[in-house]
């Protein structure tokens, strides 16, 4: 027996010298495997990590490498970090909590092409890897052994998540915007401008109008007319008398021709002025403007802090978040009975839990630093005390003047989404100060202590159990859509006056379990770079919305477009016509003249004739009466 | 083999083999190991503990797969005994919650309710029963072995292989 005692300890010594020295040694290339293991894991997407190295006395660690590849399009990395470190709390590690103090991450980029392996360009990718395979594959100690327990395939999570996106419907803007363009399409900048300059181009050819009146070509063309008739009308005696006759035809003629010159020239002057007249002349790009504007609203009211989260750090985390939320819902429930303790049943036994304040949840992220500059895209930002505590929050001063909000604040799924649990009690601050605002605005109305928000999808009320600026949440849904739409319009037209243009996100708060607060402060240009990410994540549901939007402006435009059309082809038409029958005119007098100068000729010829023959017959009488026979 | 290596070491200490402190000091740490759920930190203790002092490791064994057994049964009463003690004596609750916010207390799963009732059974009872099995095995030792050998079925037993194997010390005798 005494060898077995002495094989047993060298064996234990043997086993904690081995890790130990594989852990000293091999750590880079084992830590990097394990941080990539469990970040997929986590992530549910492929994770690379080039290098990784922890000094395990300090609890300080750095890596190098750390890429994300997007989930939905194998061929390019969601989130790159170059760079970074960490430190963490290696005492709370062996207690299975994660606290890490602080965390930096640097050259950070969004959505890099990935540059494949020529060998891994044939295999397989992760994100269509079956079902079960993935699930019996999963790592099965611990609480991942949980987690791969309820691991749902992974296109059913993709179809979740995909289901938890935003909607950016047109319905919701219009109750958001209720005063904008989308209501009333007439007032869609590049309508009134396209209305504006089909007045104008009106304006144009009544002025065109006006001045063929005012030449009196018909008038004149009458007159002529009449004077063609007098002439034809007159009883010539002689050849003199068809010779004036001829003369007065021969400056009607004239006058004629002066009035076609002139008709020629009004013609002339008139097609110029239409054809300067261009109202269509910048409505397409004005069409685009406007289009790009509703898309920016709609991307605006799109990003929020789950966005930004799912970006940074994929759909799991958020479920993860979701699962500690409802044990400690749990906790909360149980301490609003004046106890300290809950019952969570296991295989064997039951834990008992015994939370203190100011002491780290079973997973804390004290801070995260995160930086990158690149030539097309920049990003910093900062998110303290992520972590995995009850979602209870006490209000704390806000700067609404720094306070990013985007008109439709949508806090669903990032830190209330939680489908199991029926309640929680919350605070938000965010809304406290609206709701102040709300109440100032509505004093004389009263302001009712309990009020409902919600669509189809949501089920909140907000009580008014704190005074004017701390109010208590509590929700019986699955997300939380603080949609203002519900308020009374006066109210959120406040709202979007206040709140608009922003692209930058700032949420505070404190939890009640540790006073830690979390702390989400994220910056970049967002409007340019994460919401473009963001819409190719969102994929079609964003290109549906966006195309709708383009249609709406369209239909509304061309609607417009087609009555104004209308309306100038008539005004148009008119002054056409009316040239056309001066020219008809023009022809007329023409003719008549031909025809009464024709007619004069005839006359004169035959009494030419007529006195010739008579004069030859006289000199013939003359001549015979000389003749003597 | 082994086993029965290990079945021998046990006979062999509750004939003579060992002092009854050894024997007896053995199997109480192997039913506090036995007892105990999982291998939480001061298990872990106790089974360093086990391999540094001079305890009989065989007996050790033994007590640990058979407070297992009985734990398993038992597993119901350690959880209420262990429910008392963590929710029921109020004046403890600054204690556990020291306790489950010290990092190195919490590998201790102190919070479990069946770890807790092992943890008190064990320390209520681990003197008592101490010096309760010195007196058997002393007496066992020094009485009972030569009755039992006496027994005209144990001699018939002893034909047998295993059992020879068993009950012989290695120059033969029994």
């Amino acid at each position: 027996m005494k060898f077995f005692r002495k094989s047993a300890v060298f064996f234990l010594l043997f086993v904690a010298l081995f890790a130990g020295a594989a852990i000293w040694f091999g750590q880079s290339s084992l830590l990097a495997r394990s941080i990539e293991t469990a970040m997929s894991a986590l992530l549910d997407t492929e994770v690379e990590v080039k290098q990784a190295r922890m000094d395990l006395l300090k609890g300080q660690g750095n890596f190098s490498g750390l890429n994300v590849v997007d989930k939905d399009n194998s061929a390019q990395y969601l989130f790159v970090a170059g760079a970074g470190s960490f430190d963490i709390d290696f005492l709370y590690l062996l207690a299975g909590k994660v606290v890490i103090n602080d965390m930096s991450l640097t050259d950070v980029e969004l959505l890099v092409p990935r540059k494949i392996p020529r060998s891994a360009i044939n295999t397989p990718t992760p994100t269509v890897a079956e079902p079960a395979a993935s699930a019996e594959s999963a790592p099965s100690a611990g609480a991942q052994a949980t987690a791969v327990a309820t691991k749902k395939p992974k296109k059913d999570k993709l179809a979740e998540l995909k289901k938890d996106l935003p909607n950016i419907d047109l319905t919701a803007m219009e109750q958001e915007f209720s005063i904008d363009k989308l209501t009333k399409p007439d007032q869609l900048p590049s309508v009134l401008t396209m209305k504006k300059s089909y007045e104008q181009a009106g304006e144009s050819i009544k002025k065109i109008d006006g001045d063929f009146d005012s030449a009196k070509l018909d008038s004149r063309y009458d007159e002529l007319m009449k004077n063609i008739d007098a002439v034809q009308s007159n009883k010539f005696k002689n050849a003199k008398e068809i010779k004036d006759g001829i003369k007065q035809l021969q400056s009607i003629k004239k006058d004629a021709d002066s009035l076609l010159a002139d008709t020629k020239k009004l013609q002339k002057s008139i097609n110029t002025d239409l054809k300067a007249i261009k109202p269509e002349q910048n409505i397409s790009k004005l069409i685009d403007q406007d289009v790009e504007d509703l898309k920016k609203l709609a991307k605006l009211a799109d990003v929020d802090v789950s966005q930004i989260a799912k970006l940074l750090f994929g759909a799991s985390i958020i479920e993860q978040y979701a699962d500690f939320q409802h044990y400690w819902s749990m906790v909360d429930e149980f301490m609003d009975d004046g106890d300290d303790i809950t019952e969570q049943p296991r295989a064997r036994g039951v834990d008992y839990h015994f939370p203190l304040p100011g002491q780290p949840p079973a997973f804390l992220v004290k801070k995260i630093s995160i930086s990158g500059s690149k030539s097309t895209q920049s990003i910093t930002g900062q998110i303290n005390n992520l972590n995995s505590n009850p979602v209870q929050y006490k209000p704390i001063g806000v700067d609404l003047a720094k306070t990013t909000m985007v008109n439709n604040w949508t806090l669903k799924g990032v830190l209330f989404k939680d489908r199991k649990v029926g309640n929680h009690q919350l605070d938000f601050q965010m809304k406290g100060r609206i709701f102040e605002k709300f109440a100032n605005n509505n004093a004389s109305a009263g302001m009712p202590t309990q009020i409902g928000l919600g669509n189809e999808d949501t089920d909140v009320t907000i009580r008014n159990v704190q005074g004017s600026k701390q109010f208590d949440m509590v929700y019986a849904a699955n997300k939380l859509d603080f949609s203002f739409g519900v308020l009374s319009k006066p109210m959120h037209r406040n709202i979007a006056s206040v709140f608009q243009n922003i692209n930058t996100l700032d949420m505070k708060s404190r939890m009640l379990e540790t006073d830690k607060g979390i702390d989400f402060s994220l910056s970049s240009s967002l409007d340019k770079q994460v919401s473009s990410g963001l819409q190719k994540i969102l994929g079609k549901k964003v290109k549906a919305a966006e195309k709708q939007i383009e249609k709406y402006v369209k239909s509304s435009v061309s609607s417009q477009l087609a009555k104004q059309r209308k309306t100038l082809d008539n005004q148009k038409g008119a002054v056409a016509t009316k040239l056309k029958k001066s020219l008809g005119n023009s022809k007329k007098v023409d003719k008549q003249l031909a025809s009464a100068e024709k007619a004069l000729n005839g006359k004169l010829e035959k009494l030419l004739k007529s006195s010739a023959t008579d004069k030859a017959k006289k000199d013939l009488g003359k001549k015979l009466k000389s003749l003597k026979f | 083999m082994f086993v029965l290596k290990i079945l021998r070491d046990i006979i062999n200490a509750l004939k003579k083999g060992e002092s009854p402190n050894q024997v007896a000091g053995g199997l109480c740490l192997g039913i506090a190991m036995g007892l105990t759920p999982g291998w939480p930190l001061h298990i872990l203790l106790i089974l360093i503990v086990t391999l540094i002092v001079n305890v009989n490791l065989s007996v050790t064994i033994a007590g640990t797969v058979i407070a297992a057994v009985i734990a398993y049964i038992a597993d119901p009463l350690l959880h209420s005994l262990g429910q008392w003690v963590l929710t029921d004596i109020s004046g403890m609750k600054p204690l556990w919650q020291t306790l489950y916010n010290n990092p190195l207390s919490a590998l201790t799963h102190f919070n479990n309710s069946v770890v807790m009732g092992a943890f008190v059974v064990t320390v209520v009872s681990i003197l008592p029963l101490f010096f309760i099995l010195r007196i058997f095995i002393s007496k066992m030792q020094d009485k009972l072995i030569n009755r039992i050998k006496g027994w005209g079925i144990f001699k018939r037993l002893m034909d047998n292989k295993i059992i020879g194997y068993l009950f012989r010390e290695s120059g033969g005798a029994v």
